[in-house]
C-alpha cells in the first residue's frame, strides 16, 4: 500500500527548505535572547531530583488540571494543545521519513495500517485543534471583548493557526480528491470527501488552488514558528522549562540572603535566580491571579500580574540588578501584598509570585532603605524590644496565670509550646495561650514554656524583606532551642509555625513543628481528648492562609469542630484553598493605608450571608482582624474564637 | 549659709508672670530659712509692674534688669548677667523652672559658678546645711533622691505644675534694686532672626501634655465638635483612634495606637473609645487617663484611672459648660 | 576660596531604659536588670539625622562636612553604637577607662568635652536628656567646658549664607519656634527633631560592623583621675523610690497582712483600679471638674 506522496503537485520544493531555514534562524535568535535573559540569574545549587520534576512537568503539561478551573478555557486550551502537538508530531514523522530515513537508509514507515492510524489521528486532532481555535476566536471577539492584556500579536497567532489548519484540511481534501489515491479514500473521516469531488470538471483549477494552499500553509506555519519567541506563544517553551527546572516550593519557604557567615554574595543583596527569571518570562498574562487576588479586588492599582510584568520589563534589557528598576506605580504598591498565595494557587503554570514580591521588598528595605514609615517603626521596635509591640521580653509571661502554669516555665520537660508575640502580648490573644495551656494541664500533658526566653520568630521581618534583622532573631531563637534541647514544638500561630518549620532549617534549626490545631486533632483521634457535642451554635471555620494554602492543613481543625459541634459546620463558599485572606498577612497588619481592613469586612459579609453566629479561627491575626471588624461594623451578634477556646467551653 | 538669700529666676511673657514662676516663689517661700530672704531676678523690657506683683507670692526683694535688649530671650547674655550678679551677691541657692528657659541657663551657670545642679525636681527640702531633691527618672516610672554637695552653690530646676502656688498678703512693700548691665554684643554669637508660631492643636502628638482623643462613640461631626471644644477649654491636643481617622475627623498624624502614635501626656481623655489593645498600647504611658463610654464592659476601663459610664453626647456638653463657667 | 567645613560631633548615649515599674523592687530599692532595655537614647538618633541632613546640604552647596560620633560606652555596647553609626557617620570614637562605669552629669560632660577637643569638633550635637537619668544638663555643661555658645531645643537646622553659618529652629514651649542664626563653633542640644531618623541600608550596617570604633582612654584625652572624681562628686545619688500614687489606695481587707502592708507601701501600683464616677450626668460632671482642678489640670479663673 502506498503512503503519502510527498510534494504531490508541488514544484520548487527546494524553496521550502530555504524558507524553513530562515524561519528557524529567527526562531533561534529569539530563543537566544530569552536564554541571555535567564542566564543573568543566579544558579541555584540544590535541585529537586529529576524524576520528581519530570512527573510535575508531565502532569502540568499534559493534564493541565489548573486550567480547567475555568471549564471553557480548559477545554479550548486542551484541544489546541493536543491538536497542535499531534499535528506537529505528524509533520515531524513525515519529515524524518522523507528527509532522513528515506534518503539515508531507504526506509519508510508511513504506509499500510500504520499510515491509516497516522492519518486518522492527524485528522481527528486537527479537527480538535480547529474547534479549539474557533473557541478561542469566539472568546476573544465576543465573550471577552475587553480583555486588558490583549496584544495584536496574540490575535495574529490565533488567526495564523486558524488559517494553517483550514488550509491544511483544504489541501488534504483536494489532494485526496484529485490525486485519486484509492487507498486513502477509504479511510475514516476521509471517505466522504471524494464524493464532494465527484464529477469535478476542472482538476487543474483545484490543483492550482492546492498549490496556493500549500505555499500559504507553509508560509503561515513558518511565520508562526518564527514568531514563537517574540510573542505569548513562547509560553509553550518557557513553562515547560520552568516546570522541568524546579518544583515550586510548595510550602512557600523563602531562600535566605544571609546564612551563617554574614556576607553579601557577589556584591548584591537581592538576587533573582535563573528559575525566577524563567518564571517572569513564562507568565502568559492570563489574569487569573488578578481576578482572584483579594487586594486587587479592593485596590485596582495593585495586581500580582502587574508586578511580574513590571519586573520583567524592567530587568529584561539590563543586568539582573533591581537597582535599575524604575519606580512604577505597581512596584510602589508591593507593600500591599498579603502573601496569601491565592495567586499562586490559581496560576495555571504554577508560577511563584510571592517570592518575587518579597525580593522587591528586600531590595527596598536592604539596599535603598525606601519603604513605608510604619514598617520602619516595626523594624526599630523589633530591633530594640525583640517584638513588634514595643513591650519587651519582661512582659512575655504576663498571660500566665496561676502558680501551676508558672511551673512550666523553662523546665525543659516534654515538648515546647511556642507562644509567639501575638499570643503573649495582645490582650485578646492571651486567652488563646491560657486556654491551650489550661487544656494541656487538664490532660496532664508535659510541656514547657520559654516565657521571657522567646524573641519574635522572625516571620514578620522576613515577609517585609529585612533579612538582616530576621537572621538575628532566628539565630537567637535557634540558640535558645538548642540550649533547652528542644525537639518538638507546638505553635499557637501559623506564621510562627511556617517560619520555624520551613525556614529555620536554613540556619541549622531542624525541629518537629506542629500547629496547635493539628496537635489537638491528634489528641482527639487518639482518644485522649473527647469533647463531643459541646456547642449548639452555627459555627463557621475560617481557613488561615498560612495553615491552609501554605501547608494544606484543612482537615485537622474541621475534625475538631466536627466533634465539638452538635450540628454541622457551616462551610463558606470560599473555603479551604479558596479561602479569602483575613487581611493581616505580609506585614499588612502593621500598615495603615492597606486594604487589609476592607478585605476583612468583605469576608465578614460572606460569613454573615451564611448566617453563622460564631467564627472559628486558628490564627491570632485572623482572630484580631475579625474582632476589630465586628466591633467597627457593629455586628455585635457575631463572635469570634480560636479553636482551642471552643474546647474549653463549659459543658 | 545663714543670711544668704534664696534666689528665683523669673520667667514671664507678654507682661504676665508664668505659673512656673509663681510656683517657684511659693516653694521658695516655704523652703527658706527665716533669716534669709527670698529674692527674685527679673529681666526683661518694661517689667517694673511685674516686680510689684511678685510680693504676693512671698518675694521680698527683686533684682531688676530692664532694657530693650532684654526683650527677646537670649541665653548667652542672660548667663553672662546672672553670672555677674551671682558673684556679686552670693545667694544660698538659685531656683529655675525646668522649662526650655531654665534648662538653657542653669547648667552653664552651675559650671561657671563651680556649683551643683539638680534638674526637674518634684520635691525639694532643706536638710541641715544642705538640700535634698527628688526627681523623676525613666519617664516618671521611678523617682531619684539626690543630695548636692554642700560646699558648692546649688542650682535647681523645678518641674512645672507640681508645687502649690500660695498667694499671701505681703507685710512689707517689696524692695526693688535696679541693676545695670552692659553686655558686649561681640560676645553674643547667636542671633534671633525670626519666629514661627505654633498652633497648639497641631503640636507634636508625642510631646503633648494634654490630649483629648475620640473614637467611634462620637458618632458624627457634632459629637466631634464637643470634643474639640473640650480640647480648646483644656488647652489640649486633639487626637483620635483609627476609627476617628477613617471617618475623617482627625488627620492621620493624630492617630493613636498600633499603626499610629504613642503618647505620654499628663492627662488623656479617651472619649467614645472602646479600648481595644491596638489603641491602648498607644496610651499605656499616660500619667492620668479619663474614659467616657456608655458601655460599662468596654476594655478602656481596664486602663483608665477615672471612668464615666454614660452618653458622651450628654456628658461632654455639660462638662464643657461647667469648664467654661469656672474659667470665668 | 577656602572651603567651609563643619566638623560635626554627634554625642551618643547608650541608655538602660526601665520598661516597667514592676522592675523596681520597692523593699530592696533595686532595679531588676531584666526589665532594662539597652538602646541608644532616641534624642541622639534625631541628632544624628539632623547632622546627616546638614552634611548633605553643606556638601550640595560646595562646603565640606564630616560627622564623627562620640560616646562613653563599653565594648559590649559597640553593637548598638554601630547600628546608629550605620545611618551615615564617617568615624566614631568611644571613651572608656577604669572608673568610668558610673558617672554623674558633670563628669560625663567633662570627659566628653575632652574627647571633643581631641577630635577637633566645632559643631556638637547632644541629646537634651536621656531617658534613664533625665539629666537635662549635659548639653549645657558641655558648652561651658568647651566655651562654645549653646542652642537648646533644636528641632531642625539649615545652612545660611554666613560663613560656616546655619539657622536652626529652637523650640519655645507651647508657643512655637525661634529661628536662631549662628555659626561654628556651637553646641546644639536636641530633644526631638522634625525629621525621623533614617533607616540605614544593609550595606551601611555591614560596613560599620567591620569598621573599628577608636577607643580613647583617659590619658589620650588628657583627663586625670582626680579631676574626674572631683566632677563626679558634685552630687550624691541616694536612692530610688516609687512615685506617689495618683489616688489613695486602700488594700482589700481580705488579703493577708503582709500583702496589705506591701501593697500600701508600694502604693498599690500593681493593679490599677478605675474609679467610676457615680450619679447622674450633672453629678458626674461636677465630680470630674473637681478632680481636674484638684489634680491641677485646670485653673479656676484662668488658663492652665
Amino acid at each position: 500500500m502506498e503512503g503519502r506522496e510527498a510534494f504531490w503537485n508541488i514544484s520548487g520544493a527546494g524553496w521550502m527548505y530555504l524558507l524553513t531555514l530562515m524561519a528557524l534562524l529567527f526562531f533561534f535568535y529569539g530563543i537566544h535572547k530569552h536564554l541571555n535573559f535567564w542566564r543573568k540569574g543566579d544558579r541555584v545549587k540544590d535541585h529537586h531530583p529529576f524524576l520528581l520534576r519530570l512527573r510535575f512537568f508531565l502532569s502540568q503539561a499534559f493534564l493541565q488540571r489548573r486550567i480547567f478551573r475555568k471549564p471553557y478555557n480548559g477545554v479550548m486550551h486542551l484541544f489546541i494543545f493536543w491538536g497542535c502537538l499531534v499535528l506537529f508530531l505528524g509533520t515531524l514523522l513525515l519529515a524524518i521519513q522523507n528527509d532522513l530515513l528515506g534518503p539515508i537508509f531507504g526506509l519508510s514507515f508511513l504506509h499500510g495500517n500504520f499510515y491509516m492510524i497516522y492519518s486518522f489521528a492527524l485528522d481527528l486532532f486537527g479537527l480538535l485543534a480547529l474547534v479549539g481555535t474557533g473557541m478561542a476566536l469566539i472568546r476573544r471577539y465576543f465573550l471577552k471583548k475587553d480583555l486588558r492584556t490583549k496584544h495584536w500579536s496574540d490575535s495574529l497567532a490565533l488567526w495564523l493557526l486558524f488559517f494553517i489548519l483550514v488550509t491544511g484540511f483544504a489541501m488534504e481534501w483536494i489532494r485526496i480528491g484529485v490525486a485519486e489515491v484509492a487507498a486513502e479514500r477509504s479511510y475514516p473521516l476521509v471517505s466522504q470527501i471524494p464524493g464532494l469531488f465527484q464529477g469535478v470538471s476542472h482538476p487543474e483549477m483545484l490543483k492550482g488552488l492546492h498549490r496556493i494552499f500549500w505555499w500559504g500553509h507553509l508560509f503561515l506555519a513558518l511565520v508562526l514558528i518564527a514568531m514563537i519567541p517574540y510573542t505569548k506563544l513562547f509560553h509553550m517553551l518557557s513553562t515547560s522549562f520552568l516546570t522541568l527546572s524546579r518544583v515550586p516550593e510548595s510550602k512557600g519557604a523563602l531562600t535566605p540572603v544571609f546564612l551563617e557567615p554574614l556576607q553579601i554574595k557577589g556584591d548584591r543583596l537581592t538576587h533573582l535566580s535563573r528559575h525566577q527569571l524563567v518564571g517572569l518570562d513564562a507568565c502568559t498574562q492570563c489574569q487569573r491571579c488578578e481576578e482572584t487576588c483579594p487586594v486587587t479586588m479592593t485596590n485596582e492599582r495593585f495586581s500580582p500580574l502587574k508586578i511580574l510584568q513590571e519586573l520583567r520589563r524592567g530587568l529584561y534589557g539590563s543586568k539582573n540588578n533591581l537597582n535599575l528598576l524604575k519606580e512604577t506605580e505597581s512596584l510602589e504598591r508591593v507593600w500591599e501584598c498579603l502573601t496569601c498565595r491565592y495567586c499562586e494557587e490559581q496560576c495555571p503554570v504554577s508560577l511563584e509570585i510571592i517570592d518575587k514580591v518579597i525580593e522587591v521588598r528586600r531590595h527596598r528595605v536592604m539596599e535603598v532603605a525606601h519603604f513605608p514609615a510604619e514598617i520602619k517603626s516595626v523594624f526599630r521596635t523589633l530591633e530594640t524590644f525583640d517584638d513588634p509591640w514595643a513591650m519587651g521580653q519582661s512582659f512575655r509571661e504576663d498571660w500566665i496565670r496561676g502558680e501551676k502554669s508558672k511551673k512550666h516555665l523553662r523546665n525543659g520537660n516534654g515538648f515546647l509550646v511556642w507562644v509567639g508575640c501575638q499570643s503573649a502580648f495582645h490582650e485578646r490573644n492571651k486567652r488563646t495561650a491560657s486556654s491551650f495551656t489550661k487544656l494541656l494541664d487538664a490532660l496532664d500533658i508535659d510541656y514547657f514554656l520559654l516565657g521571657k526566653g522567646e524573641v519574635c520568630c522572625g516571620d514578620l521581618a522576613r515577609r517585609t524583606g529585612n533579612e538582616y534583622l530576621s537572621r538575628n532573631l532566628i539565630l537567637k531563637n535557634i540558640e535558645t532551642f538548642h540550649q533547652y534541647g528542644v525537639q518538638k514544638i507546638i505553635t499557637l500561630c501559623p506564621h510562627c509555625f511556617h517560619v520555624i518549620k520551613e525556614e529555620y532549617p536554613h540556619w541549622g534549626g531542624r525541629f518537629e513543628v506542629m500547629p496547635h490545631s493539628e496537635f489537638i486533632a491528634g489528641l482527639i483521634t487518639e482518644g485522649t481528648l473527647s469533647v463531643p457535642d459541646r456547642l449548639d451554635r452555627l459555627v463557621t471555620y475560617h481557613d488561615s492562609c498560612y495553615l491552609g494554602r501554605y501547608h494544606g492543613q484543612f482537615d485537622p481543625p474541621r475534625a475538631i469542630l466536627k466533634q465539638i459541634l452538635k450540628g454541622d459546620l457551616i462551610e463558606m463558599d470560599k473555603n479551604r484553598s479558596d479561602s479569602l485572606c483575613c487581611g493581616a498577612g505580609g506585614g499588612s497588619f502593621w500598615l495603615r493605608g492597606n486594604s487589609g481592613e476592607k478585605i476583612n469586612r468583605g469576608r465578614l459579609e460572606e460569613i454573615k450571608a451564611k448566617r453563622a453566629q460564631v467564627i472559628c479561627t486558628s490564627c491570632p491575626y485572623c482572630l484580631v482582624m475579625f474582632e476589630e471588624a465586628i466591633r467597627n461594623t457593629g455586628n455585635t451578634d457575631l463572635a469570634v474564637m480560636d479553636l482551642v477556646e471552643f474546647i474549653n467551653l463549659p459543658e | 549659709m545663714e543670711g544668704r538669700d534664696l534666689w528665683i529666676v523669673i520667667e514671664h511673657k507678654d507682661g504676665e508672670l508664668l505659673d512656673i514662676s509663681k510656683e517657684l516663689c511659693s516653694q521658695g517661700r516655704r523652703m527658706k530659712r527665716s533669716s534669709s530672704g527670698l529674692v527674685a531676678i527679673l529681666v526683661g523690657k518694661e517689667i517694673r509692674g511685674l516686680a510689684d506683683r511678685l510680693g504676693q507670692y512671698g518675694v521680698e526683694k527683686v533684682y531688676l534688669v530692664e532694657g530693650e535688649e532684654w526683650e527677646r530671650f537670649n541665653p548667652e547674655a542672660l548667663i553672662d548677667l546672672l553670672s555677674r550678679i551671682i558673684l556679686e551677691k552670693c545667694p544660698s541657692a538659685v531656683l529655675f523652672g525646668s522649662t526650655s528657659f531654665g534648662n538653657a541657663l542653669a547648667p552653664r551657670l552651675a559650671i561657671r559658678q563651680q556649683g551643683t545642679l539638680v534638674t526637674d525636681c518634684i520635691d525639694l527640702k532643706k536638710q541641715g546645711e544642705g538640700w535634698v531633691a527628688l526627681k523623676p527618672v525613666h519617664e516618671g516610672k521611678l523617682n531619684l533622691m539626690i543630695v548636692p554637695a554642700s560646699a558648692r552653690l546649688p542650682f535647681f530646676t523645678l518641674q512645672p505644675g507640681v508645687f502649690e502656688i500660695e498667694e499671701i498678703a505681703p507685710t512689707q512693700p517689696i524692695e526693688i534694686e535696679q541693676i545695670h548691665h552692659e553686655t558686649s554684643l561681640e560676645k553674643i554669637c547667636t542671633k534671633i532672626v525670626g519666629f514661627i508660631k505654633a498652633d497648639p492643636k497641631s503640636a507634636y502628638l508625642e510631646e503633648a501634655e494634654l490630649v483629648v482623643a475620640g473614637g467611634k462613640g462620637l458618632r458624627d461631626e457634632k459629637g466631634f465638635g464637643y470634643l474639640e471644644e473640650l480640647a480648646d477649654l483644656l488647652g489640649a491636643t486633639v487626637a483620635g483612634s483609627r476609627v476617628a481617622v477613617d471617618f475623617g475627623w482627625v488627620p492621620y498624624d493624630r492617630q493613636i495606637g498600633l499603626t499610629g502614635k504613642k503618647v505620654t501626656p499628663r492627662l488623656l481623655f479617651a472619649i467614645g473609645i472602646s479600648g481595644a489593645f491596638e489603641f491602648t498600647m498607644g496610651i499605656k504611658d499616660s500619667k492620668f487617663i479619663v474614659a467616657i463610654n456608655k458601655d460599662p464592659n468596654a476594655p478602656i476601663f481596664k486602663v483608665a484611672d477615672i471612668g464615666m459610664i454614660g452618653d458622651l453626647h450628654e456628658i461632654l456638653p455639660r462638662l464643657n459648660e461647667t469648664l467654661r463657667y469656672i474659667k470665668e | 576660596m577656602e572651603k567651609e567645613t563643619f566638623r560635626m560631633v554627634v554625642c551618643l548615649k547608650v541608655i538602660h531604659e526601665l520598661c516597667s515599674e514592676r522592675g523596681f523592687d520597692p523593699l530592696k530599692r533595686t532595679i531588676d536588670p531584666e526589665y532594662l532595655i539597652r538602646r541608644i537614647n532616641p534624642s541622639d538618633e534625631y541628632s544624628m539625622e539632623m547632622a546627616l541632613l546638614l552634611k548633605e546640604e553643606k556638601q550640595k552647596s560646595g562646603g565640606r562636612a564630616e560627622i564623627v560620633a562620640l560616646s562613653i560606652a563599653q565594648a559590649e555596647d559597640e553593637g548598638l553604637l554601630k547600628r546608629c553609626l550605620a545611618m551615615g557617620a564617617d568615624r566614631a570614637f568611644r571613651i572608656w577607662d577604669e572608673g568610668i562605669e558610673t558617672l554623674g552629669g558633670m563628669a560625663f560632660a567633662y570627659l566628653l568635652s575632652a574627647g571633643i577637643r581631641r577630635i577637633g569638633g566645632n559643631l556638637v550635637f547632644c541629646g537634651q536628656k536621656a531617658i534613664d537619668r533625665n539629666g537635662n544638663e549635659v548639653g549645657g555643661y558641655l558648652a561651658e567646658f568647651l566655651q562654645f555658645p549653646q542652642i537648646s531645643g533644636v528641632t531642625a537646622i539649615d545652612i545660611s549664607e554666613k560663613e560656616n553659618g546655619f539657622v536652626c529652629r529652637r523650640k519655645v514651649e507651647r508657643l512655637g519656634w525661634d529661628l536662631v542664626e549662628t555659626s561654628t563653633p556651637v553646641v546644639l542640644t536636641v530633644e526631638r527633631g522634625e525629621n525621623e531618623p533614617r533607616y540605614p541600608n544593609v550595606y551601611s550596617i555591614l560596613n560599620w560592623l567591620g569598621k573599628e570604633i577608636e577607643i580613647l582612654d583617659r590619658a589620650s584625652i588628657g583627663v586625670e583621675a582626680n579631676q574626674l572624681e572631683e566632677w563626679n562628686s558634685v552630687v550624691r545619688i541616694k536612692e530610688w523610690s516609687r512615685p506617689k500614687p495618683k489616688k489613695v489606695f486602700t488594700p482589700k481587707s481580705n488579703l493577708p497582712p503582709e500583702e496589705r502592708i506591701r501593697l500600701a507601701m508600694t502604693g498599690g501600683m500593681d493593679k490599677k483600679k478605675t474609679i467610676f464616677l457615680q450619679g447622674e450626668t450633672k453629678g458626674m460632671v461636677s465630680q470630674m471638674v473637681d478632680l481636674l482642678v484638684k489634680q491641677k489640670f485646670i485653673k479656676e479663673g484662668g488658663k492652665t
